[in-house]
């Protein structure tokens, strides 16, 4: 046996472990004839005995008590738990798949809600764009495509209806341009207020704007955070500012209809 | 208590999952010292051999069917539960003491005469000797280590080690191999300057 082979046998020889007879023999011999293996095999026996010591040393050592009271009483606890509450402990495997149904209802939930946001939107009416004159609240008539009795149809004093621009919001706008160009002034001349606005949504649930025969358009100040409650998107960071929105108010008093202007 | 002590590891662990508190103590008292005894020689902290020992066991009574006899013993599955939990808060606590921060000075060492019969010192030189050694298996990098702490102190087998420490048996001869020489060479470098330290500093009066 060469030096090699002997430092490949020396931690078996040294910790008094089963090796085969041969190996045993050849590893003994070799420290016969090379000192410095004899000292390295004289040194990890030493070792082997200070770390024998050392786990003798240890041997009494265990956990304190309350590590055992701690736990039997956490075994207790789960032992008296139903089946369902211990289903915490199910394999990972399982709650892993328990996770991702989760995570799939979640998103067939804001799928479906999407879903709702767009056929209301879809079933509101036109967007009328509104040039009134300076004494607000003016008489309007409900969305013309839907009540269309000239009854209640506002004088051209009371109510122009003029579309300009572009929409704040994408999802109502109008495609018509402006009727004439007189509409579009005041009776001094000046450009008439160019108006953006959403189409009327309903707020009374289920009703429908053509059962409204008519009542007074409001323009009201409200906070921009309404957008939200009705499906349509909000800048968040011009949150802190008003919104400029028309109420439709019926001649019972109830306001039936709300359209945001820009 | 009134289990027989004849029962194996695997006979107890399938009566714990059938919610069998003497099962669940029996088991724990049979395991827990060695446990114990891991987590504290491979951290140096009474500490964290508690937490470790609890949260192994914690992890046996939430998870019993993680436990596979097929790959290994239950003791061995415990002693790999224990070694993750110590590496984990040794990653994260840094709190057991490096062997060469500490040792300066107190003259411990492990030589001839920790086994060296009558000698009226034994007593001390031994517990002194077996404080330096325990600081030198401290401060061996983790994967040596683990490999000292369950061979040489744990009496384990390699094969046992190996299905501990999740690795292969040949991996773990060769880092009992390696862990052993760096220990051997800490207690030479250590007993070194603890004889300088002796030849310089003023003999001490014992009377």
């Amino acid at each position: 046996m060469n030096c090699q082979h002997f430092e490949d046998a020396i931690n078996d020889l040294a910790r008094d472990r089963i090796i085969d007879a041969e190996t045993r023999e050849g590893a003994l011999a070799h420290t016969e004839t090379c000192a410095r293996c004899a000292a390295r095999l004289e040194d990890e026996r030493t070792l082997t005995k200070g770390l024998r010591a050392m786990a003798q040393n240890s041997e009494a050592e265990q956990a304190p008590a309350h590590v055992e009271a701690a736990l039997v009483a956490a075994f207790r606890q789960r032992a008296m738990k139903p089946a369902a509450e211990v289903s915490e402990v199910a394999p990972s495997g399982a709650r892993r798949f328990r996770r991702m149904i989760g995570v799939a209802a979640a998103v067939a939930a804001i799928l479906i809600i999407w879903a709702l946001v767009a056929s209301r939107l879809e079933s509101t009416p036109q967007t009328h764009e509104v040039k009134k004159d300076d004494n607000a609240p003016a008489t309007v008539p409900p969305p013309e495509e839907q009540t269309p009795r000239q009854e209640v149809r506002p004088s051209k004093e009371q109510l122009l209806v003029q579309e300009t621009g572009q929409p704040q919001h994408k999802p109502r706008r109008t495609s018509r341009r402006p009727k004439a160009k007189s509409d579009s002034h005041d009776q001094a001349g000046k450009p008439a207020e160019e108006v953006i606005a959403t189409d009327y949504i309903p707020l009374t649930y289920g009703e429908s704007l053509n059962s409204i025969e008519g009542g007074q358009l409001m323009r009201v100040t409200l906070p921009r955070s309404v957008l939200v409650s009705f499906g349509l998107p909000m800048n968040a960071e011009r949150v802190d500012e008003p919104i400029v929105a028309d109420v439709l108010v019926g001649y019972d008093g109830v306001a039936h209809a709300i359209r945001f202007v820009h | 208590m009134t289990l027989p002590a004849t029962l194996s590891d695997d006979q107890l662990l399938r009566l714990v999952m059938a919610a069998d508190e003497d099962a669940f103590t029996t088991l724990y008292r049979r395991r827990q010292g060695a446990i114990y005894r891991f987590a504290l020689q491979m951290s140096g902290c009474n500490q964290i051999a508690e937490d470790v020992t609890q949260e192994v066991f914690m992890e046996l009574m939430r998870e019993p069917e993680r436990y596979d006899a097929g790959r290994g013993t239950l003791s061995a599955y415990l002693y790999g539960i224990a070694r993750n939990h110590v590496l984990r808060r040794l990653r994260r606590d840094r709190c057991y003491v490096p062997f060469t921060e500490t040792d300066e000075g107190d003259g411990a060492t492990v030589d001839g005469r920790l086994i060296a019969p009558g000698d009226p010192l034994d007593d001390l030189t031994r517990n002194e000797s077996i404080e330096a050694l325990r600081r030198a298996v401290l401060a061996l990098p983790e994967h040596y280590r683990e490999a000292v702490v369950l061979c040489d102190l744990h009496e384990m087998n390699y094969a046992e080690a190996a299905g501990a420490l999740a690795c292969s048996v040949g991996t773990i001869r060769s880092r009992l191999h390696r862990g052993r020489a760096l220990l051997a060479e800490k207690l030479r470098a250590a007993d070194r300057e603890s004889r300088v330290s002796t030849l310089t500093s003023p003999a001490r009066c014992l009377a």
